[in-house]
């Protein structure tokens, strides 16, 4: 077993609404091993985003600890936080609104390295955008392009580029490939996973789309209501899910064959409110389990067998 | 023999822009049978839509036009209705999902006034307290509280303004139903609840459908039968056995598949097809695919291809099955 890269323990963060205090992340708490990549999914407003821009501190976290390299980057400043950034980097969701529209292509992909200095000199400088173009597979001619110039496939590349341009050892993909059509998106899949056999690049991959985390992590974390509520090395998951959430969302994915046609819907209604979640498992409204336990008291993420881990009281 | 309600017969679409001619649809050919739920699948650009908007006569005015081409449905061809015919084709014989449910309700609007609307327009002389009837009647349908009918679009979740939506097109019972990826902007669970949905009224009111749509899943959920879009064309048409479990395929089709990561089969890398899509305003020579293709070969260069029915149900666009027949096409 290699040792961690990323650690969070009892992450949380709160944000204050006029209603009462919204749960985005609430007391999350896992390991990413160097070179491997957590998949991280759920329903909208489960709140993986925001658990992925808390660890990089883009927003700061309400409670918990961060981990980078056995090193607690939770509250660090000046110098040490200069160094996190470096090695901790995101790719956005969605490439036509991340990207500054009057900024050509050479400039976007420079930015990072003329904002935090790693390299001096416009020529050297210029080499670097283009070895960068070249590992994201972006052709020499586009350096002078302007975002809306490109389709979503490049542009998502010019994204990816950005992310690798400090060598980082860490990166938060948060849904890269959601806005890309299919043949796009695998294209991009492909390329991240050939970076990370390349670069031994660390992931975190947040997305809605359980066949692609299936595709590209080694562990998945599925996410309820600001809390991880099943976490397994991925073929387990897939095989063995525990959590009645974790089946259900396996079982709504429609799948391009012909084996099963009927459509059995086993979860009704929809995700209710993060704003001040009653203690106890937060699925049990819409859960088809549900028994009188699951309210009233606050479960715990037991491990079930080696390195998987459940919060439901079926399995405490 | 089915009984065909829509057939669209070699159908060109252009659209005028400043700068360039772009061809948006290049002869497509298609069929749905009363009753009958047709998934139309293929990638942004591919002309899905604008099928969909042609059937209705909602290109944009001046910049869109169709060149050529038959729309009939029930027997009678669409682009010669007049206006007062148009308004009464559409909405009560053939009614439009579009795709993003955030925007195509009028947020000042109460949601069952909207509904509303749609039947007071197509029931001219029906009384207040019967359309007040049908829009309970229509929100019990989809599964939605009909006291909330008195709320406004930004009260409500994606899922349920999709459900709002449906119950739209569905107020006047139309016998076509064009969905434009009702479920692309919803996450899973509430997706699946959305297409059994439309499964069970498609049962219950034997309406015919056209599903555009980009997963190749959803086509395997809920359709009878499948058309696969590139550029303006229809490349492949069958039987949903054909599309899903026949061993010949346009290469693009094989190239959609292989993108899609299986759940079932391990994997350890896709593969997707090359390349992006062509520019509809300056569309390749022969085949329009040939530059993205892995099997092309001279011919494809300079010749398009014709269709070549390879079973009475199955259809493929490519040079590659001019000699191929199936065994056992099932009808």
């Amino acid at each position: 077993m290699s040792a961690p890269l990323l650690q969070t323990i009892g992450l949380k963060k709160y944000f204050k609404t006029g209603k009462g205090t919204l749960h985005a992340v609430d007391d999350v708490n896992f390991t990413i091993e160097k070179g491997k990549t957590l998949g991280v999914v759920g329903e909208s407003g489960c709140g993986k985003t925001t658990l992925g821009r808390s660890i990089l501190r883009l927003t700061e976290p309400t409670e918990g600890q961060i981990l980078f390299n056995g090193e607690d980057v939770t509250h660090v400043t000046g110098k040490k936080m200069h160094e996190f950034r470096k090695n901790a980097q995101i790719i956005f969701q969605d490439p036509s609104s991340s990207l500054n529209p009057r900024m050509s292509v050479g400039q976007l992909i420079a930015e990072p390295i003329r904002v935090m200095k790693t390299i001096s000199g416009n020529k050297a400088i210029d080499e670097r955008v283009f070895e960068l173009m070249n590992i994201v597979g972006l052709d020499e001619r586009f350096y002078v392009s302007y975002p809306h110039e490109l389709d979503g496939g490049r542009r998502q590349r010019i994204g990816v580029a950005r992310a690798l341009a400090l060598d980082p050892q860490f990166i938060v993909c948060d849904e890269p490939v959601s806005a890309l059509d299919v043949s796009i998106q695998a294209q991009i899949l492909n390329l991240l996973m050939d970076l990370q056999d390349t670069m031994g690049l660390t992931y975190m991959f947040i997305t809605h789309d359980l066949s692609v985390v299936k595709h590209i992590s080694d562990d998945i974390a599925v996410m309820y209501l600001g809390q991880c509520i099943e976490k397994a090395p991925t073929d387990e998951l897939f095989e063995k899910p525990l959590h009645p959430y974790t089946q259900a969302l396996l079982a709504a994915i429609p799948v391009p064959n012909l084996k099963n046609r009927s459509i059995e819907s086993t979860i009704k209604g929809e995700i209710s409110s993060p704003i001040d979640p009653k203690p106890g498992c937060r699925f049990a409204t819409r859960c088809p389990f549900a028994k009188p336990e699951c309210t009233g008291k606050e479960l715990e993420l037991k491990e079930i067998s080696p390195g998987h881990f459940v919060k439901c009281v079926m399995f405490q | 023999m089915a009984d065909k309600l829509l057939e669209i017969k070699d159908l060109w679409v252009e659209f005028k822009t400043d700068d360039a001619l772009v061809h948006a649809l290049n002869g497509v050919n298609l069929t749905v049978n009363r009753g009958e739920a047709y998934g139309l699948v293929g990638e942004t650009g591919a002309g899905k839509t604008t099928t969909c908007k042609s059937i209705l006569q909602l290109l944009p005015d001046r910049v869109g036009k169709i060149t050529k081409g038959e729309i009939f449905f029930d027997g009678k061809n669409v682009p010669d209705f007049t206006e007062k015919e148009l308004e009464a084709f559409r909405g009560s014989q053939c009614a439009m999902i579009f795709q993003d449910p955030m925007t195509s309700l009028n947020p000042v609007l109460t949601v069952g006034d909207q509904v509303a609307e749609e039947i007071e327009l197509h029931n001219p002389g029906m009384s207040k307290a019967d359309i007040e009837k049908r829009v309970d009647d229509m929100f019990k349908l989809v599964g939605l509280l009909p006291e909330r009918k008195g709320e406004y679009p930004h009260q409500f979740s994606g899922g349920m303004k999709q459900r709002i939506v449906i119950a739209m097109g569905l107020a006047c019972q139309p016998e076509l139903l064009l969905a434009d990826e009702p479920t692309t902007a919803l996450d899973v669970t509430i997706q699946l609840q959305i297409l059994k949905l439309m499964k069970d009224l498609k049962e219950e009111f034997n309406t015919a459908m056209i599903m555009v749509t980009h997963d190749l899943g959803i086509v395997a959920k809920i359709c009878d039968r499948a058309g696969i879009m590139y550029a303006g064309e229809i490349i492949e048409d069958g039987d949903i056995e054909d599309i899903f479990e026949s061993k010949y395929h346009h290469p693009y089709t094989v190239g959609l598949f292989g993108s899609i990561p299986d759940l079932t089969v391990k994997t350890e890398r896709l593969h997707p097809i090359q390349g992006l899509m062509p520019d509809p305003a300056d569309l390749p020579k022969g085949c329009k695919f040939h530059p993205r293709c892995p099997e092309c070969h001279e011919e494809c260069l300079t010749k398009e291809p014709e269709v070549y029915q390879l079973s009475p149900s199955h259809m493929i666009k490519c040079h590659l099955f001019k000699d191929v027949k199936e065994e056992g096409g099932n009808n």
